[in-house]
């Protein structure tokens, strides 16, 4: 076995996914500590494009398989090219996102080649020569130590947004791989669909069922990227609610986020759920409005920067766990902070 | 068609939660439950039983000798027969261990559809679904917010960032399902009554023909090396009042170089 540390690039319809660089990063530090190289490996259309982006964030190899079949079936061609260049090249660690695509091609890769699979991670260290990890446990109120037992190339499933993006500006070299056949009963991908409603500005829209569904700006950063988030919780009162949270996060040049509670309301689209079945968020600033803090919310933004909480109850949890803490009605601070940060901005 | 739906049993969302000395997280029998997923599982299984008239649905659990009861929980929701797997070598089984389980079993049952939640509330892994069809060679049409078979192939709509994908694959497949795809029924009385009369059966490690090696705690690839406490309190400022509630903000942004 060698000691190169590898990092799996996500593509999604020829675009890099940022999951992809903080995975790149990662694999170059823990590259550097087991004393072998940093490589990531990217599946999928303009593979180029990718390999340029992941060697400036570390990468020294970048095996790039370019091929439609990566767009056209779900995740067995992917599992495919990756064992095999496991088992050609044995690298000590490989580096996975917490992603539905992370998650699904590990889990082939690990059955295929019967390797250990760890997810969750939320920290790495090298120890002794042994990858030693961190994983939260009970929405994060404890953290368990984990470790690889037995022979063969680690997998390692961090969580979302573990890893900081490092630009250290190397150049990768690459080395092609050739892209499989189509699988005889894979699962054919026809198409994305349900993405008309993808507007620039924030707007209310109807869902599936003809009720009213707040539908945030596409325009701004996906909630894993984003440098500030203004989420909004049950204090909003209904799907309309989501109207001021939006203009304050497009002063801030932040992106909506959301509890549990608003997205089962169906108030707002899941993908900008916060918490421990949505989105692991870390962002700059986190502002909560009108969200109580449940300790499922907070597994998913408790590492945020700096947290501020607006909420009109002083014993909600969610004022445990902040720097600030409005003590307030977000009906009347919300609208009054959009126009006092324009005035800031103005100035 | 014979439906074959996954479920964990796991903690209650509500029970204390503890490891044990050696690092496993203690299951209490009072408080295990049908893992709160793969209700959504279970009830898509028991619909698409209905839309395809003659099929059975057949709830498979690995798991300890006690989990008859959460199996039953879920057979008052409805279908025809739960299986159990479980043999004291698979305590400490890790998610592939597990997977290579299930799989076995899924094999010994036969199977045209498989459903399963997409995460278990214990540990949030999400890789057992896919890890089974690797260990069948099937597909898998993960992340499902829709479900519909027709002839011999079964369609979903795969959650995406913004909107859906549509993926489709022949049968046999194995399908995992979010939550927005169904709303999951409550087991009536009859339901329950009903429930105690269906056939379960017990397999072990031996009905599978799975030696005790590939399995639990034997066969697990990672280990627990300690576990700690930790404390996310923030000691913050609490400002209270609407009243100049925005300056106060605003300044605390300032102060922080974010504006
Ligand atoms: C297995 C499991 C997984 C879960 N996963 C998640 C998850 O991923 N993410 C998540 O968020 N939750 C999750 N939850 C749910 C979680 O337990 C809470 O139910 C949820 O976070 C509550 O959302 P909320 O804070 O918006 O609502 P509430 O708890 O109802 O809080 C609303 C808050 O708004 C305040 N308020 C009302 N009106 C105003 C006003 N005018 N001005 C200011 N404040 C006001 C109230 O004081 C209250 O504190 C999960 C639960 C389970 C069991
Ligand atoms: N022990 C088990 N018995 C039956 N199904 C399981 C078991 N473990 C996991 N599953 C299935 O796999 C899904 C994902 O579980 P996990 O990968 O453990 O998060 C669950 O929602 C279940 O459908």
């Amino acid at each position: 076995m060698s000691n190169d540390v590898w990092a799996l690039a996500e593509i999604a319809g020829g675009k890099l996914a940022g999951i992809s660089l903080q995975l790149s990063s990662k694999a170059a530090e823990l590259a550097k500590a087991f004393g072998g190289n940093a490589a990531a490996v990217a599946m999928g259309t303009n593979t180029q494009a990718a390999a340029a982006e992941l060697g400036a964030c570390g990468a020294q190899t970048v095996y790039a398989s370019e091929g439609a079949v990566y767009d056209e079936y779900l995740i067995q061609p992917h599992a495919e090219t990756l064992a095999a260049l496991i088992q050609q090249h044995q690298p000590k660690l490989v580096l996975f996102g917490g992603t539905n695509y992370g998650r699904d091609v590990a889990a082939r890769v690990a059955a295929r080649l019967g390797l250990g699979l760890e997810y969750n991670v939320s920290e790495v260290s090298v120890e002794g020569g042994e990858v030693v990890m961190t994983v939260p446990a009970f929405g994060g109120a404890q953290a368990v130590r984990m470790a690889f037992q037995g022979e063969g190339t680690r997998l390692l499933g961090a969580r979302q947004n573990a890893f900081p993006t490092v630009r250290s500006g190397g150049t990768a070299s690459i080395e092609q791989v050739p892209a499989p056949a189509a699988p005889a009963n894979g699962a054919k991908v026809s198409g994305p669909f349900g993405t008309e409603g993808a507007a620039e500005a924030g707007h209310l829209g109807k869902a599936p069922d003809g009720h009213d569904i707040w539908m945030p700006a596409a325009s701004r950063a996906k909630l894993e990227e984003a440098q500030i988030i203004v989420s909004g919780g049950r204090g909003l009162g209904g799907p309309q609610g989501f109207e001021q949270i939006e203009a304050l996060a497009a002063v801030l040049g932040a992106s909506v986020g959301a509890s549990r509670a608003a997205v089962d309301a169906g108030w707002i689209p899941y993908a900008h759920q916060v918490g421990q079945t949505g989105k692991t968020v870390k962002p700059v600033v986190y502002i909560a409005c009108g969200i109580s803090g449940a300790v499922q919310h907070k597994a998913g933004m408790g590492t945020s920067g700096l947290v501020i909480a607006i909420n009109k109850d002083k014993d909600a949890p969610i004022f445990g766990f902040c720097d600030l803490g409005i003590v307030g009605d977000l009906n009347v601070v919300v609208p009054q902070l959009t126009e006092a940060v324009k005035r800031r901005k103005g100035s | 068609m014979n439906i074959v739906v996954c479920m964990k049993e796991t903690p209650s969302t509500t029970a204390e939660k503890s490891f044990t000395a050696d690092m496993r997280l203690e299951r209490r029998k009072e408080d295990a439950i049908p893992n709160p997923f793969d209700e959504y599982a279970i009830e898509e299984g028991l619909r698409q039983q209905e839309k395809n008239p003659g099929s059975t649905v057949t709830m498979l659990c690995m798991g300890p000798a006690t989990a008859t009861d959460t199996i039953r929980k879920a057979l008052a929701m409805g279908g025809d027969r739960g299986v159990l797997v479980t043999d004291p070598a698979l305590a400490g089984s890790d998610a592939i261990s597990t997977a290579r389980v299930l799989a076995a079993a899924l094999t010994k049952i036969g199977y045209d559809l498989v459903i399963f939640g997409n995460a278990a509330a214990d540990a949030y892994g999400g890789v057992v679904p896919s890890a089974v069809a690797e260990f069948l060679g099937k597909p898998l049409l993960s992340y499902a917010s829709q479900l519909g078979i027709a002839g011999d192939k079964a369609t979903i709509q795969r959650q995406a960032e913004i909107g859906y994908n549509v993926v489709e694959a022949p049968l046999p497949a194995l399908v995992s399902v979010v939550k927005s795809i169904n709303e999951p029924r409550y087991p009536s009385m009859k339901g329950i009554m009903a429930s105690k009369k269906k056939p379960l059966d017990t397999f072990s490690l031996a009905d599978l023909g799975l030696d005790a090696a590939t399995v639990g705690g034997a066969a697990a690839r990672e280990k627990a090396l300690g576990a700690e406490k930790v404390s996310t309190q923030r000691k913050g400022e609490i400002y209270v009042g609407n009243d100049g509630a925005a300056d106060r903000v605003v300044a605390f942004l300032v102060e922080q170089k974010v504006l």
